[in-house]
């Protein structure tokens, strides 16, 4: 039988946890779609970690559920951005993996 | 007689405690599949999934409307947008599912993860909230409405600015190179 509730601690070590998976995904993976999806999954834990001290912390009202929408309306424009400068590159370059990105160098 | 006993301890069960475990292994396993698997469309359909997971996170914490916000505009705009860009780019690129998921610094990211992970747990157990619970039947709209017009009103008409703006600079920045072509 479970008696114990859910409580913030959980809800926060939840998040931390997809933060710290998107984190890996960040600095391991190869492509850069990839790569945007991890950050994709960093934003979603930092929204669940704001909606969750919105319900428990006592000052606050809805502030905390206003932020999360501001997060997702970033979301969507870095997603937007993030996907159209991925298709240019591949279309100069014809590859997609990040450590043959050196426009910049030369 | 029996019945009653087998109602009496469904009574008893914490269903929300039931739900946000079955959520949560439901949420982590689909995360970890969208970093490990070398297929990048079924990277997309996990990572749409977890999507979907957080929004029922989110009912859990009780913010119908973020809930709702996030399976409209993640599990609906944004995946559509990630499934054709993907089309479009698996089209020609035709190594992108054999390759090899991970690039050389594997080792460096997963002990970097893995310190974050165990940095903010103890942080989070070392912490003393001050919790109280709000026993609110749903959130009110309204007082998200009230929040957006009032306090943070100038931060509310620069998203929709932001949005217009990182939209037509996709746009503009994916026609350009078409003319040049």
């Amino acid at each position: 039988m479970i008696t114990n509730s859910i409580g913030l601690s959980q809800y926060l070590l939840l998040s931390s946890l997809i933060f710290s998976i998107g984190i890996f995904g960040v600095l391991t993976k190869k492509h850069i779609i990839s790569v945007l999806f991890s950050i994709e999954l960093m934003l979603n834990a930092v929204n669940i970690n704001l909606v969750a001290f919105n319900k428990f912390l006592p000052d606050v009202f809805v502030a905390g559920q206003i932020f999360a929408l501001f997060i997702i309306v970033v979301a969507a424009a870095e997603i937007a951005i993030g996907l159209a400068i991925s298709i240019v590159i591949f279309r100069g370059k014809g590859t997609l993996v990040l450590e043959d990105f050196n426009l910049l160098k030369h | 007689m029996s019945l009653s006993l087998i109602l009496s301890y469904f009574e008893m069960i914490n269903w929300h405690t039931i739900a946000f475990y079955i959520i949560s292994i439901f949420l982590i396993s689909s995360a970890v599949y969208v970093v490990l698997t070398g297929n990048i469309v079924r990277s997309v359909i996990a990572l749409i999934f977890t999507f979907l997971m957080t929004a029922g996170i989110y009912f859990l914490l009780q913010a119908e409307f973020i809930a709702v916000v996030q399976m409209l505009i993640y599990a609906g705009a944004i995946s559509v947008l990630i499934v054709f860009s993907v089309m479009l780019i698996t089209d020609r690129d035709k190594n992108i599912n054999e390759t090899s998921p991970f690039s050389h610094n594997l080792f460096f990211g997963s002990i970097a993860s893995g310190l974050f992970y165990l940095a903010v747990s103890i942080t989070v157990h070392n912490t003393s909230w001050n919790v109280t619970l709000k026993n609110k039947e749903f959130t009110d709209i309204s007082l998200i409405a009230r929040g957006f017009l009032t306090e943070n009103v100038i931060a509310f008409e620069l998203a929709a600015v932001l949005l217009l703006v990182a939209l037509a600079a996709a746009i503009f920045i994916i026609k350009e190179v078409k003319d040049d072509n």
